[in-house]
């Protein structure tokens, strides 16, 4: 194990972070607004070199940060990608980040991946294959992962498990912890007409390490996990019994299409810390 | 063990890639039409994804060819020969090869040439930074063993060969221009390299093209000169001032550095 | 031959003399996004923000495409292009 490059640093529960994409990139060199961590896409920071991997660097001196990696596959009936994950293995090694986390989904099927997080259905087939492919790339990182509930727009008859309890057995079983999308859990219930609450209630507390905000579109087929637009109030409303419920947990406002100005999505997380912080006071306040 | 979740997964990737959801249609909710529209947002994303990720290592082609034109050619490429990669920066390779041999491109013959272009300048941004040249070693190599240096290039750099002006078109369409060349005839060799985190591309005469690929294919520095009548001091400070060229070898052990040793 | 190392002799001298006092200069070719460069490659997007939005990509993604036969015509700068570039006078290999 090499020296440490960067300074240790560890989201404050009690500040939300933001994702941290490109056309922001000199807006929070230049301003450092005052959010507790940026999580990138692993994958474009799978370069040899050059510049996207020079200015994470960059803001990595400054503040934590998690990767959240899109196309690891972890639903693959074909087995991880190996170079995919000795990437993952050297961008950890490179940037040290707070967290590491990847989607209960498949992209990838006979050495093709198809570039988006597809469902899966909740089976105990599916919790084998999934659970597998955690102890791999927990056994490979040398470290826990975060695994996280994914927007789908179909389910599937073979189903037999809430999804709810699928994603607590895959914490359970492989000690990684979860990545609670709240926004995910609230497109599914009303796509399929389930409850929202009853997923969020079937996660262990204690194993959640992180938790997603965003905001969908509403189209006429249901609700698409867009992440382009601000967060919904019925969200906001789940979020809020969520973190009354687990207490401050690292969280994170997520916002991929129709990029808005920096401060626009600082001001949004801005939302997320005072409802961190209503929690810790209560916490407080109780004890 | 996980057959019946093989065959679901290839019954999906039909839908999604082949717009066939026939066979996956019996396994999902809901089921009838509003199923198989909720599955064409899959097909739609993947094809997004796919199409956005050869657009964003493409720019030049396609601000020549508009966007319409490029999402059919690319959605099309990308159905029929999906990444291998689950990192999209790396999907594209073959799009230029694909662009060769697409019928409605056949007007176009120097598309082609552009796309492998725009994909050198891609390729650039993600290479590694090598080693950069040891001038100090340099200057301990004997004179008997000059002709023998064999340079090797920074990870980033490639050559473009074309039978047309590519260096021209490409300049013309970054975003500061009208896209209007301002050459129209030329058989372009285009050098790609990066060079303090920018990409860079310039078109070599054809001594220096052929000295550098000598020079790529591991010749020595006396070998890929050639004849003796061209500027190679100019054009070797060139390649070292810009960061082209990376470590050299030669047969001959160098001295020991006076500082080290 | 004489003349060709010469040549080579004087090419490594100029390589060597720009060498001195900046030896460091190219170490880092990949590392100084600073200020607000706009140049080809210093902030360039990376291709998987939409994939995990992707569903993002969705919603933005046009109904389903019936392959029109005005999307197999460029347009674009291509327009302007396709008539004045010269083909090389004579085709290589």
């Amino acid at each position: 194990m090499g020296a440490a490059r960067f300074p240790l640093r560890a989201p404050d529960p009690r500040q939300a972070g933001i994702g941290l994409r490109t056309p922001h990139f000199a807006a929070l060199a230049g301003s450092r607004p005052a959010v507790s961590f940026l999580e990138v896409h692993s994958e474009n920071y799978f370069a040899d070199g050059g510049p996207a991997l020079a200015w994470l660097e960059r803001f990595r001196a400054d503040y934590a940060v998690s990767l959240h990696g899109v196309a690891l596959s972890l639903g693959s009936v074909d087995g991880l990608d190996p170079v995919h994950l000795d990437r993952l293995a050297r961008l950890v090694s490179r940037i040290e980040p707070a967290l590491v986390s990847e989607h209960l989904c498949w992209s990838r099927l006979g050495g093709r991946n198809l570039g988006e997080l597809l469902p899966l259905p909740y089976s105990e087939e599916s919790l084998g294959v999934v659970c597998a492919r955690v102890d791999e790339a927990q056994e490979r990182l040398g470290r826990r992962i975060l695994v996280e509930n994914v927007s789908a727009y179909v389910r599937f008859r073979e189903s037999t498990i809430p999804e709810g309890e699928f994603v607590a057995q895959v914490a359970r079983r492989t000690g990684c912890g979860v990545l609670l999308d709240v926004n995910n859990a609230y497109v599914n219930a009303e796509n399929h007409g389930t409850d929202a609450r009853a997923f969020l209630a079937a996660i262990e507390p204690a194993s959640v390490g992180e938790i997603h905000l965003a905001g969908p579109e509403r189209t006429g087929d249901g609700l698409v996990d867009s992440h382009g637009a601000r967060v919904l109030p019925d969200v906001w409303a789940l979020y809020e019994e969520t973190i009354a419920r687990l207490g401050p947990v690292p969280t994170l406002v997520e916002w991929d299409t129709n990029i808005p100005p920096l401060e626009v999505l600082v001001a949004e997380a801005d939302k997320a810390t005072a409802v961190l912080r209503r929690a810790g006071d209560r916490a407080r306040g109780a004890a | 063990m996980s057959a019946a979740l093989r065959a679901l997964q290839e019954s999906f990737a039909r839908a999604v890639l082949g717009g066939d959801p026939e066979a996956i249609a019996s396994s999902i909710e809901p089921g009838g039409d509003e199923g198989v529209r909720r599955l064409a947002i899959y097909g739609r994303a993947v094809t997004a994804n796919l199409v956005g990720a050869l657009r964003g290592a493409h720019p030049v082609v396609v601000r020549l060819v508009g966007d319409a034109y490029f999402h059919e050619a690319a959605s099309r490429f990308a159905r029929a020969d999906p990444p291998q990669s689950g990192d999209l920066n790396r999907f594209g390779d073959g799009f230029a090869a694909f662009l060769e041999h697409y019928p409605p491109a056949a007007s176009m013959p120097w598309l082609a040439d552009v796309a492998r272009l725009d994909w050198a300048c891609h390729e650039a941004t993600m290479a590694g930074d090598g080693e950069p040249l040891d001038f100090d070693a340099l200057a301990r190599v004997p004179p008997e063993a000059q002709g023998d240096l064999r340079f090797a290039f920074r990870p980033s750099v490639s050559v473009v060969r074309s039978s047309w002006p590519i260096l021209a078109i490409w300049e013309a369409n970054q975003s500061d221009r009208d896209g209007t060349p301002d050459r129209v005839e030329g058989e372009d060799t285009v050098l790609v390299w990066r060079e303090t985190g920018r990409v860079r591309a310039v078109a070599l005469a054809p001594r220096e093209a052929a000295f550098v690929e000598a020079l790529a294919a591991g010749r020595g520095l006396e070998e890929a000169t050639g004849e003796p009548d061209w500027d190679l001091p100019a054009f070797l400070e060139q390649l070292a001032s810009h960061g082209v060229l990376a470590a050299f070898r030669t047969e001959i052990p160098v001295g020991p550095s006076p500082i080290s040793a | 031959m004489n003349s060709k190392r010469n040549l080579i002799r004087s090419a490594l001298a100029g390589v060597i003399a720009l060498g001195v006092g900046s030896a460091a200069a190219q170490a880092h070719d990949g590392a100084a996004p600073a200020g607000k460069e706009k140049c080809y490659g210093i902030a360039k997007k990376g291709q998987n923000d939409c994939g995990t939005a992707t569903h993002a990509c969705a919603g933005l993604a046009k109904r389903d495409n019936q392959p029109d036969e005005w999307k197999l015509v460029a347009k674009g700068t291509c327009e302007k292009l396709g008539g004045k570039l010269k083909a090389p006078a004579a085709p290589k290999k």
